[in-house]
């Protein structure tokens, strides 16, 4: 990592190397993590419960200090600084509106704590709230809205007086999933229109993937991979982020000659430059498919032997759950009306090209269900 | 969320204690230190307070009385708030607003309104009397009597039999006596082998605060007994008012505190008792 | 029996019934006999008149009674509302064996029988030529009060969510802006709580009061003891009586105050 300097004109979020250890602890909640957060963008957090990802927003905010290491926004280092000057907008996952304010009180209190007279905070108020779909519903209390709205309150509170960042711990995991989509829209409706840098934690990883321009993929405090959704799915870095993002078959062993990965399930070919010594493969299900017994392997196709365990019909597609011979399963993401009919207890062929495959080179792991993340 | 770390001072300062424990300290411990310090050293240093008391057969008839008393007090509180605390559990919510409120407002009124009201109804002419002669059935002489003093305190001790029950009832869940019936269990079984051990707890609670209350009462005894059956905090009254015996009164004062928390250490180790019992089980 | 449908036998409701009335049986004596035209105890009152509330609020000794009990009982219940607040906020924000410690300490005068206390007060403040002060009253009052105040702010403070404070710190309040803006008016409830606890707590103290009162210092509940000892006087009644109101009206602002929550539907 180049030396950080602080400059004038840098712009956005800089993390150094930042740790943040419990006293009691050994393990820290967070360790070492240096994150660096382009003006403008839409940055999720995305991790397992535990994996550090709330503190570390915490730690942006300011509610925690660092162990060790910088926060830095702006050229500026931010790491000692106490919330109420670093001008962010947090999101809570309880809302946290104040109770005995109405809402357009609530919204207004970031500007009033900025000495904006009361009539000019109460018109931006209303007009933030306008803009979150509640105009008119300024003078409730938290009490008397629902989820939904109380959310949009907070969200009204935490923009309305043009913050460097927004950040959001997890907002929509009390809403229900109608709810909860309908929001992720409104949010990148907003961050669209707004142009603010939004910071958002959720340990949702379709949500991550639908609404984020990067995301960092967390996991027992480090940052594992920090990448487009894109990216991440396509070309995890470690097994960790391909079993957390969407399903997936792995398949470790040794490439042992470049473009030849040997596993128990047999010797696959992987692209020549993919990577060497312990690697896991990952096949993506829709990049694999189901041929019946007997069909001829077509030239430099990967094939494992395989038994149907179960079949779950989705719908658009086919969720198909096989066992390999070496006696780990597999998912395939099968069309829901195929040229063969597939039916538990058939033995095809799993067959994929190895393009479609991914390397992951890494420290080698015990060989687990494929789908299911561990820890 | 129980984070105990604030935008504020991260380790908050302990002081806010000072003020609240100073005065305590000065006016609670100190006094009851110096208290107990004129029962040792008074009229010379050592136990004759102590030894005096003992002898003293009135003030044997006095602690045995106390006792008694305390012991139907419980007995009774409980056994009368049982039913009224289960009710509350199980009617609807306007119904159980109004008793509560009626529990709240007997355990919010002035003690010596209560003790007051008590009297007139106690009297040889007094409300009690003419509903007996209502019934057809022979007057009583209450007023002075230990079984007054006794009938008194338990209405005024009741809510604090209620209150605990209660709490302890809204945590069982419902579905159990239905569940238990289910098996098979007939509805007074099922209450016994099910609900009745659930309440326990409760129980426990409302039985050590209410003997703990009787055995320190003062003003309704005062009021609706007379000195011929007077109760320990009586006497440690009259040995100050009457006889000035400081010394006397500290002695007697230390025994109650002793006997208090003696209650309160055996209630513990039953209560942790039954609650490793309970755990075995399962 | 539809035991699972939450009904209740009938023989049970007569019985928490009765229980009921029973537990108000003595307002239901005192007030109408409050009410009496003559000097009396004899109920029901054979003849009815306004007189013995006219002699609470215009006889010397009463008048100056009930006033000193109110004042007193408002500065306790400041007082104590204070402290306890200091001290709540203080036991709530630490951990480890002294939290436990203090708060028992804290607590103690809830167990010990008051009237052992009452003359451990009487003994020092004999020598403190405390005896028959306000300032000494206070103090004690205050002691007794003190749990209250205590338990009631612990309770808010326990369920006060601290994303409020984080909240109002995002968003630019200062520390002690936050304490006034945000802490102080969600925690009012808990606080006035304790103030009306340790109100009622002063107003009707008596054993404490016996002992370190004076001629010149009595309060309410003093003078209606001495009051019940002399004879019979229904002024009793009426004091009773409107302590009786006050303690309703105190519950009912309680149970029914515009600050009880109730969740908006879903939408």
């Amino acid at each position: 990592m180049e030396p950080m300097s602080e400059s004038a004109t840098e712009t956005g979020l800089r993390l150094e190397e930042v740790t943040k250890r419990h006293a009691a602890m050994t393990t820290p909640a967070v360790a070492d993590v240096s994150l660096a957060v382009r003006e403008g963008e839409f940055l999720t957090l995305l991790g397992p419960s535990g994996s550090g990802k709330s503190t570390l927003l915490r730690l942006i905010a300011g509610f925690t200090s660092a162990t060790s290491g910088r926060v830095i926004l702006d050229g500026r280092d931010f790491t000692t600084i106490p919330p109420y000057r670093r001008n962010i907008g947090m999101v809570f996952q309880n809302y946290a509106l104040f109770p005995h304010m109405s809402a357009v009180d609530n919204v207004a209190f970031g500007l009033r704590r900025r000495k904006v007279n009361r009539r000019e905070a109460t018109r931006r108020a209303l007009e933030a709230l306008e803009k979150v779909d509640l105009a008119g519903y300024g003078d409730r209390r938290p009490h008397e809205l629902s989820g939904g709205q109380q959310q949009r309150v907070a969200v009204a509170r935490a923009i309305v007086f043009g913050p460097r960042l927004v950040l959001m711990d997890e907002p929509f995991g009390a809403l229900d999933r109608r709810l909860r989509e309908g929001m992720q829209l409104e949010m990148m409706r907003l961050h669209e229109d707004l142009g603010m840098t939004f910071i958002f934690v959720t340990h949702d990883q379709e949500e991550a993937l639908s609404m984020s321009d990067r995301v960092a993929v967390m996991n027992e405090g480090r940052i594992e991979q920090v990448g487009t959704p894109l990216d991440l799915y396509e070309h995890p870095a470690s097994r960790f982020v391909a079993r957390f993002l969407g399903d997936s078959n792995l398949f470790s062993g040794q490439v042992d000659a470049p473009g030849r990965l040997e596993t128990v399930t047999g010797q696959h070919r992987v692209p020549a430059d993919a990577g060497r010594g312990e690697c896991s493969l990952l096949v993506r299900p829709e990049n694999a498919r189901l041929v019946p017994p007997g069909t001829p392997t077509p030239e430099g196709v990967n094939r494992v032997g395989c038994t149907i365990e179960e079949i779950a019909y989705l719908g658009a597609r086919r969720r198909v759950v096989v066992r390999f011979e070496s006696g780990e399963q597999g998912i395939v993401s099968a069309p829901a009306r195929g040229p063969e009919e597939l039916r538990v207890g058939d033995r095809p062929y799993f067959e994929w090209k190895p393009e479609a495959g991914h390397l992951i080179e890494h420290e080698p792991a015990p060989l687990d269900q494929a789908g299911v993340e561990v820890g | 969320m129980t984070k105990k770390q604030t935008v504020q001072g991260r380790r908050a300062p302990f002081w806010g204690v000072l003020p609240a424990g100073g005065l305590v300290g000065v006016f609670f411990f100190l006094p009851l230190a110096l208290l107990l310090w004129r029962s040792f050293s008074e009229p010379s240093l050592g136990l004759q307070n102590y030894t005096e008391l003992l002898g003293d057969p009135t003030a044997k008839t006095i602690l045995i009385r106390t006792f008694v008393v305390a012991f139907t007090i419980t007995a009774a509180t409980v056994l009368l708030g049982y039913p009224y605390a289960y009710v509350m559990t199980r009617v609807g919510p306007r119904a159980r607003t109004l008793l509560m409120a009626i529990v709240l407002i007997a355990f919010w009124n002035s003690l010596l309104a209560k003790s007051f009201a008590w009297i007139i109804i106690l009297q040889d002419s007094g409300p009690l009397n003419d509903l007996l002669k209502a019934l057809g059935l022979s007057p009583v002489h209450l007023l002075g009597t230990q079984a007054g003093v006794t009938l008194g305190m338990i209405q005024v001790l009741l809510p604090f039999a209620i209150l605990p029950l209660y709490a302890t009832m809204l945590t069982i869940d419902r579905s159990l006596m239905p569940a238990a019936q289910g098996l098979g269990a007939r509805r007074s079984v099922a209450f016994v082998k099910v609900y009745l051990p659930l309440t326990v707890p409760g129980i426990m609670a409302g039985s050590l605060l209410v003997f703990v209350l009787s055995l320190g009462f003062y003003i309704t005894p005062d009021l609706l007994g007379s000195p011929q059956n007077s109760l320990l905090s009586q006497l440690i009254g009259v040995h100050v008012q009457r006889l000035l015996d400081f010394p006397g009164a500290g002695a007697l004062g230390a025994s109650l505190l002793v006997l208090t928390l003696v209650v309160i250490a055996v209630a513990a180790r039953l209560a942790r008792g039954l609650y490793a019992v309970r755990a075995k089980d399962g | 029996m539809d035991e699972e449908n939450g009904g209740v036998s009938w023989g049970l409701r007569i019985v928490a019934g009765v229980i009921g009335v029973w537990l108000l049986a003595p307002i239901a004596i005192v007030i109408p006999l409050s009410f009496t035209d003559r000097s009396s105890f004899v109920f029901p009152p054979r003849g009815w008149s306004l007189r013995f509330y006219k002699n609470l609020f215009m006889d010397e000794a009463w008048r100056s009674a009930l006033m000193t009990s109110l004042l007193l009982a408002t500065v306790v219940a400041l007082v104590s509302v204070t402290l306890g607040t200091l001290a709540a906020f203080a036991l709530h924000r630490s951990r480890g064996r002294w939290t436990m410690v203090t708060e028992g300490l804290l607590f103690a005068p809830m167990i010990l029988p008051t009237v052992v206390l009452a003359v451990a007060l009487f003994n020092i403040y004999l020598r403190w030529h405390l005896v028959g002060t306000f300032i000494g009253f206070v103090i004690a009052h205050t002691v007794l009060a003190l749990p209250f105040s205590i338990i009631t702010v612990r309770a808010g403070l326990q369920s006060l969510n601290p994303d409020f404070e984080h909240a109002a710190g995002s968003l630019g309040a200062r520390p002690i802006a936050t304490f006034f803006l945000v802490t102080l008016p969600v925690l009012l409830p808990s606080i006035l709580a304790g103030m009306a606890f340790s109100f009622m707590v002063s107003f009707d103290e008596v054993v404490v009061a016996l002992f370190i009162q004076s001629p010149e210092l009595q309060t309410m509940p003093v003078q209606m003891w001495t009051s019940i000892a002399a004879g019979t006087d229904p002024t009793i009644a009426a004091a009773a009586s409107t302590t009786f109101v006050l303690t309703v009206l105190v519950i009912l602002i309680w149970q029914y105050k515009p600050g009880r929550r109730r969740r908006g539907a879903d939408v």
